[in-house]
């Protein structure tokens, strides 16, 4: 199987429900996270699309939760980290890494 | 607030759900909307509904586009499996366009000019036939009108129906009426100026349901007798005569010769009923008018929820039913429809009508469908230059209808640029048209607007890819049919092409050349008649000459259907403007030179033509002479300078109403008399046209000719039949309304303009001049509409020569091509060049020969079924010279390639082998 590199957008959803846990991780509380961590506003949109596409390419699985009222009687779609989505950010960060390797400690930021 | 209301504010906006529901994946559609539901709830309890309600609106519309963009994506990702197209294939289509330089040019202008003369005349036929009014329910909005069946004539005084239809009606809503009445408009400091208003019931508003921008609209009290004097006007109006007052209610202004006070300005583009900008209440009571009596109405209303056409058709006829009953006498001919409001307009109240505009919208797409043939040819002759390839790929795997989608993606590319090269044509030719027809006849009704719809330009992607699938897939079938496995075979062995210019295509260059015979002499006939230097004399100084149509204001309650013009104002006007320095001569008539009306006519002791009139005529009998006539006033010819050859000219005696004295042209004496000496002979009218009027021509009355002039305007003579005059002596308060011919001297006509607005008003207010203009303007607008049609069939014309050619040259290359080897032999044998000659050309001249033969076929079927419009008379010298031009463009296509072909050197031709 090729494996598909990992969007910089993608990452932030995958290392978001990361450290969101096992437990009812699903759309909203994956976007409050990518906000409080990265201080940036995300569009609830993009985060929707991206987690469907991860689940298409086999990153995340999902499981549907019962529905409740104050959602309208509509059920909650509730995602975790897959094998293939967890060698792919492993994989992300290696090459990340091996890039950063030997640069210019003043543009790594480093004094 | 109410609880209900309230509680709606409470949840998202349903338009915000609706667009989730449209946009969203099944498959994320219940759960995705469930977050967003959950976030809405969040975000209610922070910031309060309202902002909630906004955020949860754009958020739809952003997951909305999303989701539509990533779906999209998807689909191009995969759609080499689905569709068979993909990115390549678009990249390779887009090379064959710069590859083949000579083919993407003659295809691209060709198609182009199809496509934009089949989408304007969609558009044109449309916005006539297009029976919606911009306005609520406008498509529920109708006219009820009259139609007398024995004159084959609308009647217009249909103001004691109205009564009747008002009350009677239950299927139309709101039934109405309004005329229009000509009114100078008094400001204070600025010269009288004629305008139109509209007199029309309160009902009108009603129809439109459209609210004023201040005060209010016309009421039904405004309409009892002894109401005060109100005007509603348009935004404008407003804007433009009273600098967007904004105490503008309550004040007065004088429309003719009373005061109205404004109680109502409508919004910015309201016309209704036609292209009004002052609305004052309609005073008639129906009760007071016998039937057929009474001044010219419109009469409207909508259908009542529930009706139809058809049902109001079916309650109108028994309200016409009674009527006939009620009134035998002048109800015996008179047949009552209901037809969408604008067709009462339009002229398209004649079912007739609408079908000659379907008809000719058919025949245009039928002239884009001859030159996609042509287009057809030329990619079916480059198809079998690439068909090596198309073996090599079916050998690869590849299946016919991936190919064939291939083919036809490279036909699309080219039709999609030249369906952008039309689009910018025909905006602009449109924007054009809207301004020729302003210029001439002043505003477009409201609904009517000539410019690109969005309905246009999906008719232009329409048209593009039925292009596209003559000019693709038509030529991709035939050559990837069974034969491309037998040419595998050959190929592999060292074949070259086996693709041939088979039975199809030698029918369709048979056909090309027969459409263009039997249709390019109307064309160039018509495009010559279009741009001939015809008005540029019109046997006098144009440039010298003023010219207005002078109306009488109609009193506010006159019921009168049209007033003649007081013998005394006209005739003051006139002394008063010959005393005027700078005037040289003044005079008036019904029509302007050279647009006389037309009547048929018959002269004593000459039998009539065997042929019956093919023109509009609208009663009485065709078979007679087509001529045309005009009502002048006796120094009408003195004014103009025309001298009289022969008799007399008129005198004041001869407008008495006794008196039966005529002049006319030599035209009329050579063609209907033969040359005979006229003096003396007598003349009658027995068929009218519907542009003569009723009241202009009296059927059966002898008159007799006293004197000969030449043909006035000159130019007009080379119209054969139509030249043919006859003059009508009038005193001045014989014609309404009258046009003005004014000459000056030492000063140019246009600024003389204001002087006569102000010598008309002082002779009598009431009078009004409209379309004051010079003769060298109207000759210049006349001229810029002839030029735009002229230009346009220039431009088919051409495509359609030029594609022919295109198109034989292609069959004649390929054809030489595949002899290559035969004619190689042949010269190596010691055949001399004109055998060979001979034989390559033999085959071209049957195929022009055939076409011409069929093409002239049809030409003559096409000028019998039109009874001789077509060449009115010139086809026996057209058809022969088109035929001949037809064949020549082929031979001239065909002698490049037959040149090549004597160049052929039989070693070369085995070697490639």
């Amino acid at each position: 199987m090729t494996r598909e590199s990992l969007g910089e957008f993608e990452q932030l959803v995958l290392l978001a429900v990361v450290r969101l846990g096992d437990e009812n991780v699903y759309g909203v509380p994956i976007a409050d996270e990518i906000e409080r961590r990265t201080g940036r506003s995300v569009s609830p949109a993009a985060v929707y699309v991206t987690l469907r596409r991860l689940e298409q390419k086999g990153m995340l699985s999902s499981t549907m939760s019962d529905p409740t009222p104050e959602r309208g009687g509509k059920a909650r779609r509730c995602v975790k980290l897959t094998e293939a989505g967890a060698e792919s950010l492993r994989v992300s960060r290696q090459v990340l890494d091996r890039m950063w390797q030997g640069v210019d400690p003043r543009v790594r930021g480093q004094r | 607030m109410s609880n209900r209301a309230a509680g709606s504010r409470r949840r998202p906006p349903r338009l915000g759900q609706w667009l989730l529901r449209a946009t969203l994946p099944s498959d994320v559609r219940q759960d995705t909307s469930g977050d967003l539901e959950e976030m809405f709830h969040r975000r209610m309890q922070r910031d309060g509904a309202r902002r909630a309600r906004a955020w949860y609106l754009q958020q739809s519309l952003s997951f909305a586009v999303r989701f539509s963009m990533e779906r999209l994506r998807e689909r191009w990702r995969h759609a080499d499996i689905h569709t068979g197209f993909s990115w390549v294939d678009f990249k390779l289509a887009v090379r064959m366009l710069v590859r083949y330089p000579g083919l993407t040019l003659v295809g691209v202008i060709g198609m182009a000019l199809g496509i934009a003369i089949a989408t304007a005349a969609f558009t044109i036929s449309n916005d006539v036939l297009d029976s919606t009014l911009p306005l609520e329910e406008g498509d529920r909005i109708v006219s009820i009108v009259n139609w007398d069946v024995a004159t084959n004539n609308r009647e217009q005084r249909t103001i004691h129906e109205f009564g009747a239809w008002r009350e009677q009606l239950r299927s139309v809503q709101e039934v109405g009426a309004f005329r229009t009445v000509g009114r100078n408009l008094v400001l204070k400091g600025n010269q009288p100026q004629p305008v139109s208003v509209a007199e029309m019931t309160a009902a009108g508003f009603n129809v439109a349901r459209v609210s004023p921008t201040a005060g209010r609209y016309l009421r039904p009290e405004d309409e009892r007798a002894g109401a005060p004097d109100v005007v509603v006007i348009g935004h404008e109006v407003w804007r433009g005569k009273f600098g967007a007052d904004p105490s503008i209610l309550d004040r007065q202004i004088q429309l003719g010769d009373r005061l109205y006070s404004i109680v109502g300005v409508m919004p910015p583009g309201f016309g209704f009923p036609v292209n009004h900008s002052y609305w004052v209440p309609l005073r008639l009571d129906p009760a007071v008018f016998e039937p057929r009596s009474g001044p010219g109405m419109n009469v409207f209303g909508r259908l009542a929820p529930g009706a139809t056409l058809d049902s109001a058709q079916t309650e109108l006829s028994g309200v016409a039913q009674r009527m006939a009953a009620a009134f035998p006498r002048t109800h015996e001919h008179l047949r009552s429809v209901i037809v969408p409001y604008a067709y009462a307009f339009n002229d398209m109240d004649d079912p007739g009508n609408a079908l000659v505009l379907r008809v000719t919208q058919t025949l245009i797409v039928m002239l884009l469908v001859i030159v996609c043939i042509n287009v057809a040819i030329l990619v079916y002759a480059r198809t079998a230059t690439r068909h090596a390839e198309i073996t090599v790929r079916t050998a690869l795997g590849a299946t016919r209808r991936r190919i064939v989608a291939q083919l036809f993606l490279e036909a699309l590319v080219l039709a999609g640029t030249a369906a952008v090269a039309g689009i910018a044509v025909v905006a602009g030719g449109l924007r054009q048209l809207h301004a020729a027809i302003v210029q001439l006849d002043g505003a477009l009704p409201f609904w009517m607007e000539f410019k690109l719809s969005p309905q246009g330009v999906i008719y232009v992607v329409m048209l593009t890819v039925f292009s596209a699938a003559i000019v693709g897939v038509v030529p991709a079938l035939k050559a990837t049919g069974r034969r491309v496995q037998g040419s595998l075979q050959g190929f592999s062995a060292g074949g070259g092409s086996r693709m041939e210019m088979g039975r199809l295509w030698t029918t369709l260059i048979v056909a090309q050349v027969a459409f263009a015979v039997a249709l390019l002499p109307a064309t160039v006939f018509h495009a010559w008649n279009s741009l001939r230097p015809r008005s540029g004399d019109r046997g006098f100084a144009t440039s010298e000459v003023l010219t207005a149509r002078v109306f009488a204001e109609q009193p506010a309650d006159d019921a009168a259907p049209a007033r003649r013009l007081s013998d005394s104002s006209l005739t003051m006007l006139e002394r008063t403007l010959e005393n005027e320095g700078s005037v040289a001569a003044v005079t008036f008539s019904l029509e302007n030179p050279g647009e006389e009306l037309a009547a048929v006519l018959e002269a004593e002791g000459v039998p009539a033509p065997v042929e019956r009139v093919d023109y509009n005529i609208v009663e009485g009998s065709r078979q007679g002479h087509l001529v045309r006539f005009n009502r002048v006033a006796t120094d009408f010819f003195d004014a103009f300078q025309v001298p009289v050859l022969m008799g007399r000219g008129f005198r004041s005696a001869d407008t008495m109403p006794a008196s039966t004295s005529v002049l006319v042209n030599r035209t009329l004496v050579d063609r209907i008399l033969s040359g005979a000496n006229p003096l003396g002979r007598r003349l009658r009218y027995v068929g009218r046209s519907r542009e003569a009027g009723q009241g202009n021509v009296e059927l059966s009355r002898w008159y007799e000719i006293v004197g000969v002039v030449p043909d006035f305007p000159p130019g007009a003579a080379a119209n054969a039949e139509m030249s043919g005059k006859v003059y009508h002596p009038v005193g001045s308060g014989g014609i309404y309304p009258a046009v003005l011919s004014i000459r000056v001297r030492g000063i140019t006509p246009s600024s003389f303009a204001d002087q006569l607005r102000e010598i008309a008003t002082a002779v009598d207010p009431a009078l009004q001049l409209r379309q004051i203009s010079t003769y060298q303007q109207a000759v210049e607008r006349e001229k810029g509409v002839m030029r735009l049609i002229g230009f346009t069939l220039i431009g088919l014309t051409f495509s359609v020569v030029a594609l022919s050619g295109a198109g034989i040259y292609a069959l004649m290359s390929f054809t030489v091509a595949r002899r290559r080897k035969e004619i190689g032999i042949r010269a190596a044998l010691g055949a001399d060049s004109s055998r060979i000659l001979s034989s390559i050309f033999a085959r071209a001249l049957r195929q022009l020969g055939a076409g011409a033969g069929l093409g002239l076929l049809g030409a003559i079927a096409f000028e019998r079924l039109l009874e001789g419009e077509m060449f009115q008379g010139h086809g026996a010298v057209i058809l022969p010279i088109v035929a001949v031009i037809m064949c020549t463009v082929g031979l001239l296509a065909a002698w490049d390639p037959a040149r090549r072909g004597l160049q052929i050197q039989l070693v070369e031709a085995l070697r490639e082998e």
